[in-house]
């Protein structure tokens, strides 16, 4: 127990510092600077860590997964999907010919750090996050933009600003101040490892069953059947009323979709119904679809 | 390996930690303008007061799910209790516990989860670029509609009444879950009824599914989807898998319209398809 929740606080609260090599030099080839006011809406999902995970896709490749991160000074990009990518590096940096952003918003010959900080290692080796990640969005890339957070929402709004973010500075502090650090990254190894707990496999669609609900009074009834359904083919019909899915009792529609969220392709799906006064079981065999 | 072994069996001497559940706060809504300043490193500090204590800096941190507090203020501030000694493990951990007030400008929170431990990378940080006293994370700033200004160095706060949750015993729930539980795939549940399906083959690069067929009379049908079609969006957000439209279909809302970006003949499309309550 304790071992686990030592692994999430060294995880965790932890901002990025740029540690070993110097940046690149600006170099001649100045980053184009296309200014465009245009702000754009940036769709974002929390990850089971609450972390905001924004997609990006980099030289057309992708989408990846980055975490919107103020406490990371660079735009990281971990090394497998550097790898992936293809990313030529010099002493650990590249130069992302585009950086695509969900929702629209793009930017060209963006400077990005190549390499898998201990947070990202330590939480995709145990699948803490529910999703792989493959990033970080740090300062030199989240200073270009005012940024309107809102977590009751499923957007965020990003508006280009026209000053260019600072050269990142890595950490020249009194010798020996890292040395916490570099034991984080060997102790996240340990701990993962002797957690014993490994990524989990790939997610999969929920099953598809076809008919549609409405609720009044805590009663909950289907109002329509799709035709070519599975739900037409177990003999669900328009007006059934739902009493219990899986066993459990159904007041409301939001119920039946809980109580159902798990059910995969080619699985039963248990339904009470009463239709004519009549109570009855029928079984959906989940087929494919949303 | 083995000269860490010593630490690993320090963390077993770690004090226990506290826990209580958020409660649900609400703030007068108005919109709070707090300064921060850029340090050399390119973190966000903004100066905060720790019940009364202080000011101490902290870093505006958007990638930590939780805030963090150095010993320092737990003893100052009096986490722990008046009088009460500040628990103390490995890099100074002592735990999970709760800011009774937290202020910032002219804006005060109350009731902020945070750990407590001088963490080596703020230590690092502030050698190179002066002093903090820790993170201030997800368990204060998702309270708000927040808006970062990276070129007047100002952050604004309003209140949304969104709560955050317990993100440390989400994940402590999570990792002491049985393997069976653990190791069972996620299962991506759409929020309504499309009636489509969609598919798109291995060796299929391009972005984008294929809608396989559409159901009659189903919200997709009425949206105009057709069989052949590529999906590039939905609701803005790609779906370049089978799984990317299942993820997308998770988070639409039932009963108002969303939009998808169809590629039929070569020509760029966008329906609008308002989802139904079902399954």
């Amino acid at each position: 127990m304790t071992l686990r929740w030592l692994t999430l606080i060294v995880l965790f609260a932890a901002p990025v510092a740029l540690h070993a090599d110097e940046p690149k030099k600006p170099d001649d080839k100045k980053p184009e600077k296309k200014f465009n006011a245009k702000p754009g809406l940036v769709p974002f999902r929390l990850t089971d860590t609450h972390h905001t995970l924004v997609r990006v896709k980099i030289n057309g490749k992708g989408p990846f997964n980055f975490i919107v991160d103020t406490g990371c000074p660079v735009f990281l990009v971990s090394e497998p999907v550097g790898k992936k990518i293809g990313l030529k590096t010099e002493k650990g940096w590249a130069i992302l010919d585009s950086l695509e952003m969900e929702g629209g918003l793009e930017l060209t010959k963006v400077k990005a750090r190549v390499e898998t900080p201990f947070q990202i290692e330590g939480m995709n080796g145990m699948g803490l996050a529910g999703v792989e990640l493959h990033g970080l969005m740090g300062y030199t890339v989240l200073a270009k933009y005012q940024m309107d957070f809102d977590y009751t929402k499923k957007q965020m709004l990003w508006t280009p600003l026209k000053a260019e973010p600072l050269e990142p500075q890595p950490l020249k502090g009194a010798k020996g101040s890292t040395a916490g650090m570099d034991m984080m990254v060997g102790l996240v190894r340990i701990l993962t490892f002797l957690s014993g707990i490994g990524p989990p496999p790939p997610p999969q669609p929920r099953g598809f069953f076809g008919f549609e609900l409405e609720q009044a009074d805590k009663m909950v009834r289907v109002t329509r059947v799709l035709a070519d359904s599975p739900a037409v083919e177990a003999g669900l019909k328009k007006g059934d009323r739902i009493i219990n899915v899986e066993s459990k009792e159904i007041a409301a529609v939001s119920e039946v979709l809980q109580h159902a969220s798990k059910i995969r392709v080619g699985q039963t799906l248990t339904l009470t119904i009463e239709r004519d006064k009549k109570q009855q079981e029928l079984k959906i065999t989940a087929g494919e679809g949303f | 390996m083995i000269r860490y072994f010593p630490l690993v069996v320090a963390f077993f001497l770690l004090p226990a930690f506290v826990h209580a559940q958020d409660k649900v706060k609400k703030d007068p809504p108005k919109k709070i303008v707090v300064p921060f300043e850029l340090i050399k490193t390119q973190h966000m500090v903004v100066s905060v007061k720790v019940n009364g204590k202080g000011p101490y800096r902290l870093v505006f941190d958007t990638g930590a799910p939780d805030s963090l507090v150095s010993t320092k203020i737990a003893k100052e501030a009096e986490l722990f209790g008046k009088g009460k000694k500040v628990p103390s493990g490995l890099f100074g951990n002592a735990g999970q516990t709760k800011i009774k007030e937290l202020e910032i400008g002219d804006l005060k929170a109350e009731s902020i989860s945070t750990m407590v431990m001088n963490h080596p990378t703020v230590e690092a940080i502030a050698a190179f670029a002066g002093p903090l006293d820790g993170i201030l994370g997800f368990t204060f700033y998702a309270r708000y509609k927040m808006s970062i200004d990276y070129e007047k160095n100002l952050i604004t706060f309003e209140p949304n009444a969104y709560v955050p949750g317990d993100v440390m015993k989400v994940m402590m729930d999570k990792m002491m879950a049985p393997k069976s539980v653990r190791e069972a795939p996620r299962i991506l549940a759409p929020a309504g009824l499309f009636g489509i399906r969609v598919e798109k083959a291995k060796d299929d690069e391009d972005a984008g599914v294929t809608v396989k067929n559409v159901l009659p009379e189903s919200p997709a049908a009425a949206a105009g989807f057709k069989t052949g079609d590529r999906i590039l969006t939905l609701d803005g957000r790609w779906t370049d898998t089978v799984n990317d439209c299942y993820l997308a279909a998770g988070m639409v809302r039932v009963g108002s319209p969303a939009t998808a970006l169809v590629l039929r003949d070569g020509k760029k499309l966008l329906l609008k398809v308002t989802v139904h309550a079902g399954l």
